[in-house]
């Protein structure tokens, strides 16, 4: 079982209030598989969105903080840059003194870092309770007329319990990195560097080349889940679930044909909140919880993929 | 795949009815020529000819007819 918390801003953006960038919102739905999106409202952060799935979690299970005793967050859209958002989130949640907290910049494979870290750090003595932390709010950086961005993407954050019970069940993981992608999905001038990584991005504005993501998953998603099936000595068959970074539908369902995975094994969760970056398999996995798709035994394939570039997936067995 | 085919295809692409597209009109003249579109035709060059199209190349068609050339069927 998956203990997860979520939360998505109460703002929701449908494709009716879109049709200003052109496109109907049939048109968008049908070329992004999405309905609708929550934004974040001007006064709203991702570590408010942090905090409230955290509460979630702890009220949808009965969790005790006083346990926790490792925070992760993941976030592309600190609120500081210092000191580090995850020291105000573990403020917030009113977390013992005594424990580590760690933030880490990733995106759509974020989620994938968080559980192998976590696995390592469990199994190797360092943390016994961890709670893994994603969100994002990448409607601050999207320009209002921008849009493929702004159909495409949705703000939210969800909370994960991660003890020795769960990384046990999980497999090994591989990873993939190739910075040559870095202009291809990025923020210029988000941080220090006056090194613009995209002329075709505006300054502090996400600029997406979704072809040439597009092709980084073309080129890399298949042979990734070859390598991730043979280091788990698990064949394709074998997987009961594949759990994809939830990026779009189109997207989506290409990949699904050209892998040749039947519908029945590859759920899907952006309708209704769009891409969540780090969050997507968190927010898929909390839905097929929730649903009760899952049977004791089960293998789930996640993989997460974009941004960076950077690629991460694994074999959990549920 | 035939030309016919894909030209049937570049239709659904652009959102067009059949026999509505016309091969040596401007791609930018067409409402549904942008980004997704370009998805939708590396998807195309992908699964039915088997080939890459990076957004340069793209980019760089400026009617149907490049695109049916680049294709070489």
């Amino acid at each position: 079982m998956f203990r997860i918390g979520t939360c998505l801003p109460g703002k929701i953006v449908t494709n009716e209030d879109l049709k200003y960038l052109g496109w109907s919102a049939k048109k968008i739905y049908a070329k992004t598989g999405i309905r609708q999106r929550h934004c974040v409202d001007k006064d709203e952060t991702a570590l408010d969105l942090a905090q409230s799935a955290c509460d979630d979690l702890f009220g949808k299970y009965g969790i005790e903080r006083e346990g926790i005793d490792y925070l992760l967050y993941c976030t592309q859209s600190p609120d500081h840059i210092i000191p580090a958002s995850v020291n105000l989130l573990h403020k917030r949640l009113g977390l013992r003194s005594e424990i580590a907290s760690l933030e880490y910049n990733h995106g759509c494979s974020g989620y994938l870092y968080g559980l192998s870290l976590a696995k390592a750090l469990i199994e190797s003595g360092m943390a016994s309770r961890l709670l893994l932390v994603t969100a994002d709010t990448y409607s601050r950086y999207i320009d209002a007329n921008d849009r493929a961005n702004k159909t495409i993407f949705g703000d939210g954050a969800t909370a994960t319990l991660l003890e020795a019970t769960d990384v046990a069940k999980f497999g090994s993981f591989i990873f993939e990195t190739n910075g040559e992608g870095a202009c291809n999905l990025c923020v210029n001038r988000s941080g220090l560097s006056d090194e613009i990584l995209s002329p075709e991005g505006m300054e502090k504005k996400l600029y997406m080349n979704g072809g040439e993501i597009f092709n980084f998953t073309l080129e890399r998603v298949p042979s990734a889940i070859a390598r991730v099936l043979e280091k788990n000595d698990v064949s394709f068959e074998d997987i009961d679930h594949f759990a994809f970074h939830q990026a779009n539908d189109f997207m989506l369902e290409y990949l699904r044909q050209k892998l040749q995975v039947p519908a029945e094994k590859f759920p899907k969760y952006l309708e209704n909140i769009g891409n969540t970056v780090s969050s997507t398999i968190p927010f898929l996995l909390n839905d097929l919880n929730g649903k009760g798709t899952l049977q004791r035994g089960e293998k789930l394939l996640l993989i997460g993929f974009g941004v960076g570039y950077s690629l991460g997936a694994t074999v959990i067995e549920y | 795949m035939t030309r016919e085919e894909l030209i049937e295809a570049l239709e659904d692409i652009l959102m067009l009815d059949e026999g509505e597209l016309e091969t040596d009109k401007s791609l930018e003249s067409y409402e549904d020529w942008d980004s997704m579109s370009y998805l939708s035709l590396i998807a195309l060059f992908d699964g039915k000819l088997g080939k890459k199209l990076d957004i340069a190349t793209i980019k760089g068609f400026k009617t149907p007819q490049d695109i049916i050339d680049s294709a070489a069927l």
